[in-house]
């Protein structure tokens, strides 16, 4: 039995990771999310005030010298103050999708909320919007401030998995303020690879990279920052860059109801025998 | 007796992947979570027999493998070793309270190991990571502190195995 289901786990690693999450395994992601996002859901309501509970628990640590009815009503006050404060939050975070203004305004949004995430080592999350909203497989993602996350890599009827920029397998095609585009390539963590190759302009630190426009991404959304100068080595740039987004703060997202149609290639203007860097596939958020 | 047994782990695995992927997604203590579901399998695995006790394990993976977007297989293979070392150790170590602790240390400390070690193997970026080796240290320590009270409930739930043998 024990061997079985080794052996077996490694099959579906390997099918899984040449499928890049398609076939079998994205049809059964989707089946397993369709199931429980309604239960996650519904957790996620409950449990907000426990958390906001924990929270004001949390807060506590420094006022240990107090007496016992003095922390009792600290801790109630303190909690009541958290739950404001996130609604507060709420508020603002929608007032700002509200607000939001991305670079091309004819693109149609979606605000979701995150209802659930992966564990300690999956920078995955699952929001609340699926097909039922116009989502569709491979739509962009930003936040509150129109920062890119990531892409919908599943999607059932009630729910999607987003898949941020920051997986080892992620990358995205940007463009620097020197014109130059280069690609930022995913590290699993908070920082990313910014790779410019040929390169004629050095990038300094703070520069702004913003999606170059491709197969993935519309053009214009703001990515990432530079975090280390450098210079053209051999006409190449390899350095940091520190993601717009807070992965791990994310409560409320945007879809962008865009995938790359004919159109927008027309609208690009390109050879017919030119298409951009990514669409070797070098672009790419998934599994 | 237990068929009750093993549907009533499998709910319990259902409600750890849950609370998984809902509450400890936002409680994170030192930005790491306990792995409540690698812990529900270890106590589970203590209480049942063996064939149910690795397929809970590879069960409960597959659920979290398939909310998540790492490779599908990934937490079922390691959850499957771990409920299988919690089977093989389980005599060793449920003697007394400090030995049964041990045991939850070791077995979590040797699940996220493997899911670092493997998830790096098959593409996952663990090892670079900056947090990696505090999510190492701390999510056997936070198992451990958790199973105070979920390994008394989870053999509340099933039962004591030894009991059941023993009356069969």
């Amino acid at each position: 039995m024990l061997v079985v289901l080794v052996v077996l786990s490694f099959l579906l690693m390997t099918f899984d990771i040449r499928a890049s999450g398609g076939g079998v395994a994205g049809t059964l992601r989707e089946g397993t999310q369709a199931v429980f996002a309604p239960v996650q859901d519904l957790a996620t309501s409950v449990i907000s005030p426990v958390v906001d509970f924990v929270d004001g628990l949390a807060n506590l640590a420094g006022l240990r010298d107090e007496n016992e009815a003095l922390r009792r009503r600290i801790a109630e006050l303190e909690a009541r103050i958290d739950e404001v404060g996130t609604l507060e939050a709420e508020i603002e975070t929608l007032r700002r999708i509200t607000d939001l203004t991305l670079p091309n305004e004819s693109i149609p949004t979606e605000p979701a909320r995150v209802i659930a995430r992966g564990d300690n080592f999956d920078s995955s999350f699952t929001i609340d919007k699926g097909t039922d909203h116009g989502l569709v497989v491979g739509n962009p993602v930003v936040d509150e401030d129109g920062a890119l996350v990531g892409e919908i890599s599943v999607v059932t009827a009630s729910s999607a998995t987003v898949v941020p920029i920051i997986r080892p397998t992620g990358a995205v095609t940007v463009e620097s303020q020197t014109g130059e585009t280069g690609i930022l390539l995913g590290q699993g963590l908070a920082k990313l690879i910014f790779e410019v190759n040929p390169a004629a302009e050095p990038v300094f630190v703070d520069y702004l990279l913003v999606t170059a426009g491709s197969t993935k991404f519309p053009p214009g959304l703001s990515v990432a920052k530079v975090a280390e100068s450098a210079s053209p080595e051999a006409a190449k740039i390899r350095t940091e860059a520190i993601p717009l987004a807070d992965f791990n703060r994310l409560k409320l997202v945007v879809v962008l109801q865009w995938t790359f149609s004919a159109e927008d290639r027309q609208e690009e203007q390109l050879p017919a025998n030119e298409t951009p860097a990514e669409d070797a596939g070098s672009e790419t958020g998934g599994t | 007796m237990r068929t009750r047994a093993i549907g009533l782990s499998l709910v319990a695995a259902a409600v750890a992947v849950v609370l998984q992927t809902t509450f400890f997604a936002q409680v994170r203590i030192f930005e790491v979570a306990p792995d409540l579901v690698m812990l529900t399998v270890i106590a589970a695995a203590r209480r049942l027999d063996a064939e149910p006790a690795v397929l809970l394990g590879f069960t409960s993976g597959i659920a979290m493998d398939l909310l998540g977007s790492s490779p599908l297989g990934l937490r079922a293979l390691v959850l499957t070793l771990v409920a299988y070392s919690t089977v093989r150790t389980r005599d060793r170590f449920d003697i007394n309270v400090v030995a049964t602790g041990s045991a939850v240390l070791l077995l979590s400390l040797l699940g996220v190991v493997l899911i670092v070690v493997i998830g790096t193997l098959f593409g996952e970026a663990s090892f670079r990571d900056p947090n990696v080796f505090r999510k190492i240290v701390l999510i056997p320590v936070y198992n451990l502190a958790l199973a105070i009270g979920i390994l008394p409930l989870v053999t509340l739930v099933l039962g004591d195995r030894r009991r059941r043998e023993s009356l069969l």
